[in-house]
Parts: structure tokens; C-alpha cells; sequence
């Protein structure tokens, strides 16, 4: 059925982004442009939510459907629908965007030409969030790589060109593999589709193309070829080098929207397309997979350890979430992926959350440093000046955790539960590596926020009333997600138990 | 139907306590002065809310429960359950811990001197709500979310004064410890939910998985903080002894004995229980020992409590929940009474020598006394029934009552040390009257006659010295009985009082007189007692494995991270592009070079020729006519 609601969630942040450009300076000065800009993301995120809630719980299928003929001689369609795997992507999406807008509320330099640059992502998220057609998928998901160039390089630090860089050439590789395995999934169709729905179901099974006088399976090809293209922009460790650099150089909100949303929008491609398009692929590196995802968690783990500033250790935590998905895709047990699709819900807010802290701290002190050179504090005793910002840091930080009634909580348990009767080592692995993330997360609390008062600090304002209402979103989602997770697990189950059947 | 409104009101009750004691860390100063008025409102509350649903029970404390899924559907595979038991024993457990906590707030509030009320105050809510939730949970996943309220009501106990370095690290520490104990727990629960869906405290599991069983046990172990953890930092100067004892050692001990007590029907028989009664006593044991050697009666009393609770989860082991329980109750009960007198300065070495002559010394010294002996299982304290009943069991096994007889000789020991190290030193400020009072009061709870109706516990009289129905058979209906007559009964009887007046000789020969032997020992043995006295480098050891790997971690980050891929990676591309470049760059001038030259050798010669043609000269005109001639006349002479 064609509603076009799904369309209307795209189209709105895209017209907001054009608005920008229409926007004379003055009118600018005037607030049009951050107002503008708010309005359109919030109309777009509000009509995602209700899309979201107002779905049938009880159906594996496809929901809100659209399908229109794009490109007809190719048979690319412009199709979108919403199912389980995806409706918490949008509700991520819709939450972070408008939050990231409030929070570069009183961005000085080019403020339109970032509102607008910010829109421009939500749109190609959302796009990739509900494409139902791989080139359609892989449009959106280009697009989301161009807007990061200019604001890393724009509004990033001092080493912003190198860091901008090196995140358009790891996107750019990434994409030309993900395109390769497109290319080639099209191809060894019969008919050639580029419809996800006409592609699934083992398709390729058999199928095998000559390369070198060396017979080469398409699944398999297509499966490496779209793993390492997500691997690139995920990241997956050892391919992470550019991410950290960019976490380095970039204004908070950009790599939180890069942390908290690039990285789970390319975990839920992975999952998308290869237990839909290559099942059987999935059951033979089902334990390639957790290894991978093992493997993150642990060097994330240590690699944050070594941290002294907050983005870093934003960076390396992401690494660890990413691990953390892996294993629950990995397990192919519906608990653990269900796990592993509620996790990139929770997982993308509480990082969005922990950038905005290191990007408050950063904006009131100059820097989000806390420990210095020698691993003496840089701050200290902030609890007592800004309690409000205590509280809410604490909030991040007990659903990164995991702790019970926060939404970290229900992901790793379901994780644990779903994983480990098919792969205990790596999840004894993954449980040691989420005890020493409590070493790191409760040293930097410390460092922050108790002991001696750092009296250079004395001047510290707790959270203005605008930064509380962009953090509210924020902690509201984390608490109602962990207290009552019912009507979101509801939402994915149905479609990862009908996945999980017919790969099964 | 109506069970199930009741439970909603106690949850809606236990939240209301949390959520009052959290809103009253956010009071501004101006209004923290109604913060004992606000307290004892939400305690009365409270405690009426608890009094309404048991009354409420239809008959009277009637066990009801409610459940749902919390995550996933409630029986599905993996699922995660939230509900709620109320039976005598939460009800027992709602009601003691309420008057407690009103007792000891009340009694920190209307002191002047508290440091950090207004901190310390709120948190015994907080605490109290995370030991209602923990004592009325139906599933474990309820009673972790008990815990980690617990623990943070705990942490601000400890760090309330969140200014200094020292406290903040201790209340930071103490969570990192309890949170990284809850977390082994989850991770076990986990395991266990993922074969057995769904995990209910009043449903049996069948064939506990290990790992999983044994990953709970460890983490609900780690919440006593007996080795090879420490409970000595909890005596903190700045904070209650008091405070710190009910909201970080005690109340979180109770709670654990009762999830416990509630699990022991799936652990029975299991091999992973009696790993853990060992490794308990052996803990039990070794923080004695750490305990013996502080100069300071506060940490030592603090390491006893730990290590009697530590010693009591053994009794769980080996003699089931009900000897567990009530052995932590005693050493609860005698811990907090006891720690109402260090808290006054006593027992703290100290220059001041003045003895004063109002400082209630007799009631100090009897409720003291009183105190050690609870915590000791001592004759007439319900702690005695327990031990009593694991001392007549391990008599049927050479090691294992010689293992009884030593961890019993050193709680004791230490506990009766603590005693005499605490009124032999007359140079504390004044205990006043109501401190004594109260000490004996709290103390006076833990006598078996209130537990169990009878004089002497039923250990010496089998049953005659019975003056009341008992608590303990109510509460523990389902499990084993207390006493088990048995042939041994005088024999049992014997060693254990035995053991328990050997170790308070011991203690007095050691420590009630003038001279303090073990200190004279351990000046002499300073390396060595300095080990043990610091928890046996186990802090040192934990410090230098986390600086390792903070350089392990540092030298990865650089090598990987900022050198290869921050460095070498990059300026490597960069040179295979500019290399790469530079390379065909030269390739391509040197084809260009040899193309042109080729086009020039393969276009002069023909070029030469037209040239010579077009040059005006009739010679070669005619040349090319002949030449042309004779092509043609020998192309037609071949036909």
C-alpha cells in the first residue's frame, strides 16, 4: 500500500536542508535557519515514532510499504517498507538528529550550511533505515558519506583536513566493495532484480562465476565483498584507524552522529542483507562472525583503558558495542539476535549521550581531557558544582553498563542468553571485556566528577535549560527502554524469528 | 486477584522509598534541614505500607507472588522475568530492616556531630529500597536492581563527603568492587536463563548449569567483601562506623542470605554449593586473619562482620539456608551494635588518656560483650543454632570439623578481640546513654528467644527451654529442620561452646590485659604481619596488574593505533601513491620518448619520399615514370 508516510520521513529533513540554503544571513541571525532546521528534523523524526508505534506487532512482513518503478530498464525501484529489523533504527534516527540540532544550537561559524549538512544525514538514514531496494539502499548510503567530509573538515579541530580525509577515503573504499557485492548479486539474478524481497530466500544458492579459471561461489563472493565494504565504515577492528582520528578531530555531535548512527545503520545493513540475501553464508561464518565480534570487544576494551580523553574513549567503546552486536548476529539464536537489534537502539543512545557529556564538558572547560599526561585529573569534585550533569552522565553511563532498568541492560542480557549456549568461549571473552569497561567508565566518573575540586573549575555551570532538553530524549529513552523494553522487543521479534526460520 | 493488587502496593511502596530518598540528595541547602522530618514520613509510610499488605493477606502473611515478562514473553526461550514474592520471610525482612533503618537514622539524625547527614540520611532509604526490592523479588533479575541500589546507596554512604580524594575513592571503589560482583551474577543468571526459561525464586531449576550457577554464587560471595576482597576500608573516619556497617555490609548480607535462602532448593546436591562453602570458610578464614592485625577496633570490626558473613554462606553450603541465615543474623546484629561504640573514637589508638567517669562504661562493656558474643554463636543467640547445627553435621567427618573447629577458633578469636581492644582503651569522648541503650537494644534482638522461642536455641535442652512458637520454623517451613538429635548432641554441644570459650580465653590472654601479644608479635615480624594486616598484598597485587594493564593497553594503543595507523599506514599510502605515481609517470615519458620516435621512423621514410617527389627536380619525375612503366609492363607480362 502507498501511503508515502515513509517518504514524507525522508523528504522532510531534505526539505529542510534545502530550506537552509534559501535562508539569506540575516534571516540566519534572525533564528530562521536553527528553527528552520529543528522543525523540519522534529516533523520528520515525529512522523517516524508514530510510523513505529502505530505498526502491527504481530507481523513478520513488510509495513507501510511504497514501490514505484525508478530506473525501469535496470529494475531499480524506489521501495520502502518497515518491518521489526528496522523500526528501531528509525526510532534511533528520529531521536539523535533532532538532539544533535539542539545541541549545535549556538554554532557560530556556517550555521546553516551544518543545520543543513545534519538533514541531509537524517534524510539518508532514514533512507537507508526502510530502503527495500539495494540500489536505492546503496544511494542513501553513499549519501551519507559526503556530509562528513565537510563537517569534519569544516568544523572539525586542528587536524581536521587529515582527519576528513582519511573518513571520505574509508567510506569511498567501503563503498566501492559494498557496490561491487551489489553489482554482483544483480547480475547472478534471474531475472536481474536489485529487490531485496525478490532476492531473498537463497537465490544464490549454486550459483558461481569463473574468475582466473578459479570457480568462485556468487554468495560467497558477494558475502566477503559487502563484509568488508561495512567493515570499513562500521568500524571493524583492525579497520578502525580512521575512526579514531576522526574522534580526535571532529566537533562532538558530528562523531556522535557518526558513532551513534553510521555505526548501527551499518551493522543493520549487514544483518539485512545477509540473512536475507545470504543465509547459507551466515550459517558457515556464523563463528567467524562472533570471533570478529570477540575481537572488538577486547581491543576496544583495552585500547580504552589506555584513554585520558573522553572522545577516545567514545571511540573505543563504540568498538566494543560493535563487538557486542557481532556476537548476538553471530549466534543465530533469536534471543541473541533480537538482542543484538535492541542493543543498536540502546547502544546509539547511551554513545549520543556520552558525546553530548564530553561535548558539554569540552564546551565549558576547552578541552574533555581527564586525565592528564601522567594520569593526574584534569577536573575533580564536579558533582557538587554541576550535579545535574553528574546525574545524567551517570544515566550513560549505567546503560553502557548494563545495569538493570537501564536499556543497556536488556540488550546484553539478551545477548548473553542468546549467544552463549552456542558459543560460551566467546562470550565469557565478551564478559570479561564488559568487567573491564566498569574499570575504565568508573575511573573516568571519578576523575570527573569527585574528589578535590579542581578550583580552576570554580565557575562551572551545571546544564542550561536548553542542553536539559536535549538530554531529556535521551534519558527518558534509556529508562523506558530498560523498564519497559515490551512494546520495542515486540516489534522485532516476529520478523527475527521469521528470519531465523527460513535460514534454519 | 487481590494478592496481586497487594503486591503493587508494596512495589509502588518500596519505589516510593527509593525515588523519596534519591529526591532528597537534590534538597538545596536551605531545605535540608526537614531532611529527618522527610525521612521518618516516608519510614512511617513505608512501614505502614508493609503492615497493610500483610494484614492485607488473606490468612494472614500469606505467600502470594506475581509475575510477568519483563523481556521477551514470559516462558519464551531466554526470557527475562520481573515479579514479586511476598511470604513470611520478605515480610520479616521488610519489617526488621524498616526498624532498623528507623532506629539507626533516627539515631544519626538527632546527633549534631554526623558528618554528611544530609548525604548519609537519604542513602539509608535508598538502601532500604534496594534491600525490599532484593528480599520481595520473585526472579534474580529483580534482586540484581535491589542490589545495585544497595550498592549505590552504599557508595554514597562511603563517599559522602565526595570533596576529599580519599572518600571519593573509597565510595568509587566499593561500587567498582560490588558492581563488578553483580555483574559475574547477571552474567551466571544469564546462562542459567539461557537453558532454563523462565528463572522463578520459587520454582526449582532443575540441574543447575555450572558455569552459570557458579558465576551467581561468586558475585552474591563478593557483596560480603570478605577476602579476597577488604572490608577495612570501609572504616572510614569520615563517615559512621554505623552507617557504613548497616548500608555496605549488613543490610546487603541479609539480602544475599535470602536470595540464597530462596535459591537453595535448585542448588542442593550440587557440587558447585560445596565449592562454594570451601572457598567461603577458606575466605571466612584468611580475612580473620587480615582482621587480627589492625590497630584500629573499626576495621577490625568491619573485617569481622565480612568475614562472619563470609562464614555464614558456608553454613548455607554445608547446613542449608536456614544455619546460614541465622548466623548472619547474629553477626548482622552484633556488627551494627558493636560498631555504634567505635564509631565514639573508642578502641582507636590515641594520645588522649582521660578517663571519664560518665562514659556509661559498664553498658558499654556488657553490650559489647553482648555483641561479640552474637556474632560468635554464642549460647543463647540465634547465631548459636546454626553453627551448633553445622558443627553436629561435620562431626561425621574428620576435615570437615577440623575446618569448622579453625574458622570458628578465628571469627571468634577475632570478635572477641575486637571486644577487648575496644574497652581496653578508656580514651574515647563519652559514649552517651543512648548509644549504650541502643547498642543494647539492637543487640537484644538477636537473643534465640526472639527467633526462635527458645532459651538456648534448642542446641543444649533439646527443645524443653521452649517459651514461644518460633519464627525461624515459619519462615523456613519448606526447608530443613533446625535441630537433628543426633548421638553426638553432648559431644557436639561440648566442642563447639568448647571452641567458642577457647577462643575468648585466647582473645583475653591476647588482648584483655595490659599487653596486646599479637602486637608485640607483629612488630617483630613487621614484613611480614604488614602483608597480612594489608589485606596479603592482594590490593598491591590487584594495583600492579592494573597498572600493567593500563601499560599494556598504553604501548598497544600507540603501536597500533597512533603509529601504525595514525602514522605508518597513512605516510605508507601516501608513498605507494607518490611512488606509484612517480613511477608511471616515468614509464609513461619514456613510452611517449619511444612512440615518438617510432612514429617518426615509420612517417620520415614515406615523408622523405613525397618530399623528393614534390622537390621540382625532372630527374626524378622521369625516374618514377620509367619505374612506374616497368611495374605495370611486368604486372601484365605475368598474365
Amino acid at each position: 500500500m502507498n501511503n508515502h508516510f515513509l517518504s514524507l520521513m525522508i523528504i522532510l529533513p531534505l526539505a529542510g536542508a534545502v530550506l537552509q540554503m534559501g535562508i539569506s544571513k540575516k534571516m540566519a541571525l534572525a533564528g530562521f535557519a536553527r528553527w528552520g532546521a529543528l522543525i523540519s528534523s522534529i516533523a520528520a523524526s515525529l512522523v517516524g515514532v508514530v510510523l513505529v508505534f502505530s505498526m502491527d506487532r504481530q507481523t513478520p512482513d513488510l509495513q507501510f510499504t511504497e514501490s514505484l518503478s525508478w530506473v525501469g530498464s535496470y529494475a531499480i525501484h524506489y521501495e520502502l517498507g518497515l518491518d521489526g529489523l528496522n523500526a528501531l533504527l528509525v526510532l534511533l534516527v528520529s531521536i539523535i538528529f533532532p538532539v544533535l540540532l539542539a545541541a549545535e544550537w549556538n554554532q557560530k561559524t556556517g550555521l546553516r550550511g551544518m543545520h543543513g549538512l545534519f538533514l541531509i544525514l537524517q534524510c539518508a538514514f532514514f533512507g537507508v533505515a526502510v530502503a527495500q531496494d539495494l540500489f536505492l539502499l546503496f544511494f542513501f548510503w553513499g549519501l551519507s558519506a559526503m556530509p562528513f567530509y565537510f563537517l569534519v573538515g569544516i568544523w572539525g579541530g586542528e587536524g581536521r583536513e587529515s582527519a576528513a580525509f582519511r573518513s571520505v577515503v574509508a567510506s569511498a573504499i567501503g563503498n566501492c566493495f559494498l557496490f561491487a557485492a551489489l553489482i554482483l548479486v544483480y547480475y547472478s539474478a534471474d531475472p536481474h532484480s536489485f529487490s531485496i524481497r525478490d532476492l531473498s530466500g537463497g537465490r544464490f544458492s549454486g550459483k558461481s562465476f569463473f574468475f582466473f579459471g578459479r570457480e568462485i561461489l556468487v554468495s560467497s563472493a558477494a558475502f566477503v565483498l559487502m563484509s568488508l565494504g561495512l567493515a570499513c565504515r562500521a568500524p571493524i577492528w583492525p579497520l578502525h584507524g580512521w575512526f579514531s582520528n576522526v574522534a580526535k578531530e571532529a566537533p562532538p555531535t558530528v562523531f556522535i552522529s557518526l558513532a551513534a548512527v553510521t555505526v548501527p545503520v551499518a551493522i543493520y545493513i549487514f544483518v539485512r542483507l545477509s540473512y536475507s540475501l545470504f543465509p547459507e553464508m551466515l550459517l558457515g561464518t556464523g563463528n567467524v562472525i562472533v570471533l570478529v565480534g570477540a575481537a572488538n570487544l577486547v581491543m576496544g576494551g583495552i585500547f580504552a583503558v589506555a584513554q585520558k580523553g573522553l572522545r577516545l574513549l567514545l571511540a573505543f567503546l563504540c568498538l566494543s558495542g560493535v563487538g557486542l552486536a557481532l556476537i548476538g548476529v553471530g549466534s543465530l539464536q533469536s534471543a541473541g539476535v533480537v538482542g543484538a537489534v535492541f542493543h543498536l537502539l540502546v547502544f546509539g543512545l547511551g554513545l549520543c549521550g556520552f558525546g553530548l557529556f564530553a561535548g558539554v564538558i569540552a564546551s565549558r572547560s576547552g578541552h574533555s581531557m581527564f586525565l592528564k599526561e601522567q594520569r593526574q585529573r584534569s577536573f575533580g569534585g564536579l558533582a557538587t558544582v554541576t550535579p545535574m550533569i553528574a546525574v545524567v552522565a551517570g544515566v550513560f553511563i549505567a546503560s553502557l553498563l548494563g545495569i538493570p532498568g537501564f536499556g543497556g541492560f536488556v540488550g546484553n542480557a539478551l545477548l548473553i542468553i542468546g549467544s552463549y549456549s552456542v558459543h560460551p568461549a566467546m562470550v565469557i571473552v565478551a564478559g570479561l571485556a564488559l568487567l573491564l569497561s566498569t574499570y575504565f567508565l568508573f575511573t573516568m566518573y571519578r576523575c570527573v566528577f569527585f574528589g578535590e575540586p579542581n578550583t580552576a573549575l570554580e565557575n562551572f555551570s551545571d546544564l542550561t535549560l536548553r542542553e536539559k532538553f536535549y538530554f531529556l530524549p535521551l534519558v527518558a529513552g534509556l529508562i523506558f527502554a530498560g523498564i519497559y523494553p515490551k512494546p520495542l522487543l515486540e516489534l522485532v521479534r516476529p520478523t527475527v524469528l521469521t528470519l531465523l526460520s527460513t535460514i534454519k | 486477584m487481590e494478592d496481586v493488587n497487594n503486591l503493587k502496593i508494596l512495589s509502588l511502596g518500596i519505589f516510593g522509598a527509593i525515588l523519596f530518598g534519591l529526591s532528597l540528595f537534590f534538597l538545596k541547602k536551605e531545605f535540608q534541614k526537614y531532611t529527618r522530618w522527610i525521612f521518618f514520613f516516608v519510614l512511617l509510610f513505608f512501614f505502614g505500607v508493609v503492615l497493610f499488605v500483610a494484614t492485607a493477606q488473606d490468612p494472614i502473611f500469606a505467600p502470594a507472588d506475581w509475575s510477568r515478562g519483563w523481556v521477551l514473553p514470559r516462558d519464551a526461550l531466554g526470557a527475562i522475568t520481573a515479579g514479586f514474592l511476598v511470604d513470611a520471610q520478605a515480610f520479616l525482612g521488610l519489617f526488621f530492616a524498616t526498624a532498623l533503618t528507623a532506629l539507626l537514622g533516627g539515631f544519626l539524625s538527632i546527633r549534631a556531630d554526623t558528618p554528611s547527614w544530609a548525604r548519609v540520611i537519604p542513602s539509608f532509604l535508598v538502601s532500604l529500597g534496594g534491600f525490599s526490592i532484593s528480599v520481595t523479588a520473585l526472579t534474580p533479575w529483580m534482586v540484581f536492581i535491589g542490589f545495585f541500589i544497595s550498592v549505590f546507596g552504599g557508595a554514597v554512604v562511603l563517599g559522602a563527603k565526595w570533596k576529599t580524594d580519599a572518600d571519593s575513592m573509597l565510595g568509587v571503589r566499593f561500587a567498582w568492587e560490588r558492581s563488578s560482583g553483580l555483574f559475574c551474577s547477571i552474567f551466571g543468571a544469564c546462562v542459567l536463563a539461557a537453558t532454563q526459561p523462565p528463572l522463578l525464586l520459587n520454582h526449582q531449576v532443575a540441574g543447575v548449569e555450572p558455569l552459570g550457577g557458579a558465576l551467581l554464587l561468586l558475585g552474591l560471595f563478593s557483596q560480603f567483601q570478605s577476602f579476597p576482597f577488604s572490608a577495612r576500608r570501609l572504616a572510614q573516619r569520615q563517615v559512621p562506623l554505623v552507617a557504613s556497617v548497616l548500608v555496605a555490609q549488613v543490610l546487603p548480607g541479609w539480602a544475599v542470605l535470602f536470595f540464597l535462602a530462596r535459591f537453595e532448593p535448585s542448588l542442593t546436591g550440587s557440587t558447585i554449593v560445596l565449592v562454594y562453602g570451601w572457598i567461603s570458610l577458606f575466605s571466612a578464614v584468611l580475612s580473620t586473619g587480615e582482621g587480627l592485625f589492625q590497630s584500629e577496633s573499626p576495621r577490625g570490626i568491619t573485617i569481622w562482620v565480612s568475614a562472619g558473613f563470609a562464614f555464614a554462606s558456608a553454613l548455607f553450603a554445608f547446613s542449608g539456608a536456614q544455619a546460614g541465615f541465622v548466623w548472619g543474623l547474629g553477626v548482622g546484629l552484633g556488627g551494627i551494635s558493636l560498631s555504634l561504640f567505635a564509631e565514639n573514637g573508642r578502641g582507636q589508638k590515641t594520645e588522649k588518656k582521660t578517663v571519664n567517669k560518665q562514659n556509661n562504661g559498664l553498658l558499654v562493656l556488657i553490650s559489647s560483650f553482648l555483641s561479640c558474643a552474637a556474632g560468635t554463636g554464642f549460647l543463647g543467640f540465634v547465631s548459636s543454632i546454626g553453627g551448633h547445627q553445622w558443627f553436629t553435621q561435620g562431626l561425621e567427618s574428620a576435615p570437615m570439623a577440623a575446618s569448622f573447629s579453625v574458622a570458628l577458633f578465628c571469627l571468634a578469636f577475632l570478635g572477641w578481640k575486637n571486644f577487648f581492644q575496644l574497652n581496653r582503651i578508656q580514651s574515647g569522648p563519652t559514649v552517651p546513654l543512648v548509644t549504650a541503650v541502643l547498642s543494647l537494644f539492637v543487640v537484644s534482638l538477636s537473643l534465640s528467644v526472639f527467633w526462635d522461642g527458645t532459651l538456648f536455641g534448642g542446641v543444649v535442652l533439646e527443645g524443653a527451654d521452649s517459651i514461644f512458637p518460633s519464627i525461624l520454623r515459619k519462615i523456613f517451613i519448606q526447608l530443613r529442620p533446625i535441630a537433628q538429635k543426633s548421638d553426638m548432641a553432648i559431644v557436639a554441644s561440648g566442642g563447639y561452646f568448647g571452641i567458642a570459650l577457647f577462643a575468648f580465653f585466647t582473645a583475653y590472654w591476647g588482648f584483655g590485659r595490659k599487653r596486646d601479644v599479637l602486637s608485640d608479635v607483629a612488630k617483630k615480624f613487621v614484613r611480614m604481619f604488614g602483608v597480612v594486616s594489608d589485606g596479603y598484598g592482594i590490593d598491591r597485587l590487584f594495583a600492579g596488574a592494573l597498572r600493567f594493564l593500563i601499560f599494556i593497553s598504553e604501548r598497544l594503543y600507540r603501536r597500533i593505533d597512533q603509529v601504525f595507523w595514525g602514522r605508518l599506514l597513512p605516510a605508507g599510502f601516501s608513498r605507494i601513491i607518490e611512488k606509484g605515481s612517480q613511477v608511471i609517470t616515468v614509464i609513461d615519458l619514456r613510452f611517449f620518448v619511444r612512440l615518438s620516435a617510432a612514429l617518426r621512423g615509420a612517417v620520415e621514410l614515406p615523408a622523405k619520399a613525397l618530399q623528393l617527389i614534390q622537390n621540382g627536380n625532372v630527374q626524378w619525375y622521369l625516374f618514377f615514370a620509367v619505374a612506374s612503366g616497368i611495374a605495370v609492363l611486368l604486372n601484365f607480362l605475368k598474365g
